[in-house]
């Protein structure tokens, strides 16, 4: 060993690009966080096209579905009458649905859920709050949550109604329904 | 009895001016006015791609946007505070000046500010240090070469007489 010392400037030269550093990954930690799987759901509060809010904390104790989605995107349109079709058989048992449209036009929104007449809660991403929270990538992306609100299932492709009621099935038998 | 219909008439017509539907007033912008604001715009799509220039469906909806918001008589403000509600910060296409935020912006200074203060101590470093520039040392030989010459010529011209 040289046993170098190193000069004041140096020192701090040093300091600041480990801080530096430190920071930028711990950024880039944050952004490759993947979605939640098998976590808590991230909570949310959403307010709806139609008027009020939802809140996901209050609905501890329901399965919940959350779709996210969009009006350009086409995928979307393959499973929104699947997803509506399915809503309507659960709706009364125990299952909720949320639209979640992101990255979207509030006239685009409201034209296409009149089009698929699209009755769930729904309500625009304001801010694409919710989609960070949930790691979103893009749009579909569909959110199982189970009664204890734990996120089981991500899918993040557009979805068939048997796919969907497969999913809500197993949860629902999973608490003794 | 006549200027009692005139007045009646002219109250009836500003009347009805005054109650049609307001929309009549809108006026409908022009691109450019559409262009202007877009260009302050970023897709928040794509990476970034400025929305004048963006093609994709969203970006395309977001200028139908515009266009509605200026005809309703919004401000570009208005309408860039709109956008930064409904999409978040990333379509101003930077970082917003708050919070932790504000590293982004203020780290870049202190890193240029620290690199040329450093590059000025160490120029300066190397400036004092540095040992005298040695300057050759020229020896004009040239005179005394033809000093010896001049001599030899003497002398051998001597010799000769």
């Amino acid at each position: 060993m040289s046993g170098r010392k190193l000069t004041r400037g140096q020192i701090i030269g040093l300091i600041v690009a480990v801080v530096f550093l430190a920071i930028l990954t711990a950024g880039l930690l944050m952004r490759h966080q993947g979605r939640p799987e098998n976590t808590e759901a991230p909570d949310f509060t959403l307010q709806l096209y139609d008027g009020g809010t939802i809140h996901l904390a209050d609905l501890r104790g329901k399965v919940v579905v959350i779709n996210f989605w969009a009006s350009w995107c086409e995928p979307c349109k393959d499973e929104a009458r699947d997803l509506e079709e399915v809503w309507r058989r659960y709706k009364d048992k125990g299952v909720v649905f949320i639209g979640i449209n992101w990255s979207d036009t509030e006239s685009k929104a409201r034209a296409y859920l009149k089009k698929y007449d699209v009755t769930y809660p729904n309500g625009p991403d304001l801010g694409r709050r919710i989609g960070q929270m949930y790691r979103i990538q893009g749009v579909p992306e569909t959110f199982f949550v189970d009664k204890k609100g734990i996120v089981r299932k991500v899918v993040i492709q557009p979805m068939r109604a048997d796919q969907i009621i497969a999913v809500i099935e197993q949860l629902r038998a999973e608490t003794g329904e | 009895m006549r200027h009692r219909l005139y007045v009646f008439t002219v109250v009836l017509v500003v009347g009805m001016i005054l109650a049609w539907p307001t929309t009549i007033w809108a006026r409908t912008p022009t691109p450019n006015e559409v262009e202007a604001v877009a260009r302050t715009l970023y897709c928040p799509l794509c990476v970034g791609e400025r929305l004048d220039a963006c093609e994709i469906p969203l970006c395309q909806d977001m200028k139908k946007e515009i266009a509605r918001q200026l005809a309703e008589g919004r401000t570009p403000e208005e309408i860039r505070a709109y956008f930064v509600e409904q999409y978040g910060p990333v379509v101003l296409g930077e970082p917003p000046r708050k919070g932790i935020n504000w590293l982004a912006w203020v780290i870049p200074v202190i890193v240029l500010v620290g690199a040329g203060a450093y590059a000025l101590f160490k120029i300066r470093e190397w400036s004092q240090s540095s040992p005298e520039p040695q300057t050759a040392v020229v020896t004009d030989d040239s005179a005394a070469v033809e000093d010896e010459y001049a001599a030899r010529v003497e002398r051998e011209l001597a010799e000769l007489e």
